[in-house]
């Protein structure tokens, strides 16, 4: 009685266990696929802009476009929250990376876009002292950058 | 996670969904305060939004974001109807989630 019980339950077992493994291999699957994010922890140690950049897309030669515009106020009274957006005049990009030239931190943040989302993003930043913030745009294997000077009255190394 | 700290409006113009969302958070770079206190770092470290199933942004941030987050983004594309998610990760492992029907 008791070997039989045994041998069905672990059979019953042995059944469900396959019957999970088909369900979740679909899932398993797609996760396996997609590109794993990975934080840029090296980019975020960096404490100036040419390191800053080559961390983040391996080179610091970025050429100058006109094609990002960067909308900040010229003159900041309060470097704690410096209202900030930057629009891109193509159809799409793949991030645009916020700096701030002499942040103790220079890397602000990196906003990877999706398939519909417009090369557009307008956050608050924070900046140590008189400086420019810097925009890099990606798009695939293409590099554009733009700056914009801000003065700071008073330095929100907050 | 006591209170909400995700207030997101949303506005939809022919397809196109304008997200404007502002953040409850220190962000806290770990200043010394005057009086000699050491604060804590603090700040969130990965926001991602999702219309549905699709990722719309998703946003590596250091201590550089002011505090109490704001960001606004805009989306192409977007029914009536969608179901749109923002989720923050800070440095302490703290997050939050709020789904908004556009």
């Amino acid at each position: 009685m008791m070997p039989t019980t045994f041998t069905r339950v672990a059979s019953r077992r042995r059944a469900l266990v396959r019957l999970a493994t088909l369900w979740l291999a679909p899932f398993v699957a797609r996760v396996a696929h997609a590109e794993p994010h990975r934080r840029p922890d090296h980019a975020f140690a960096q404490k100036d802009v040419a390191p800053t950049l080559r961390a983040l897309f391996g080179r610091d030669d970025i050429p100058h476009s006109d094609l990002i515009r960067i909308g900040v106020a010229k003159l900041a009274e309060n470097g704690a929250v410096v209202p900030v957006k930057v629009d891109v005049d193509l159809p799409h990009v793949d991030e645009i990376a916020l700096i701030g030239t002499r942040n103790p931190v220079p890397l602000i943040g990196r906003f990877s876009f999706g398939p519909r989302t417009r090369p557009f993003v307008a956050t608050r930043v924070k900046l140590a002292e008189t400086s420019e913030i810097v925009a890099v745009v990606r798009d695939g294997e293409t590099l554009l950058l733009a700056r914009a000077a801000v003065e700071v009255t008073v330095g929100g190394c907050g | 996670m006591p209170a909400a700290t995700i207030k997101i409006r949303t506005q939809r113009r022919e397809g196109a969904l304008t997200v404007r969302a502002l953040i409850r958070h220190p962000m806290e770079i770990g200043r010394k305060l005057d009086d000699g206190t050491q604060l804590k770092t603090h700040f969130i470290t990965r926001v991602v939004c999702r219309l549905d199933d699709d990722v719309v942004l998703d946003a590596d941030w250091g201590g550089g974001i002011a505090k109490n987050p704001y960001l606004s983004f805009v989306v192409d594309g977007v029914d009536a109807g969608a179901r749109l998610t923002l989720a923050w990760t800070d440095n302490q492992g703290e997050r939050d989630e709020l789904v908004v029907t556009v």
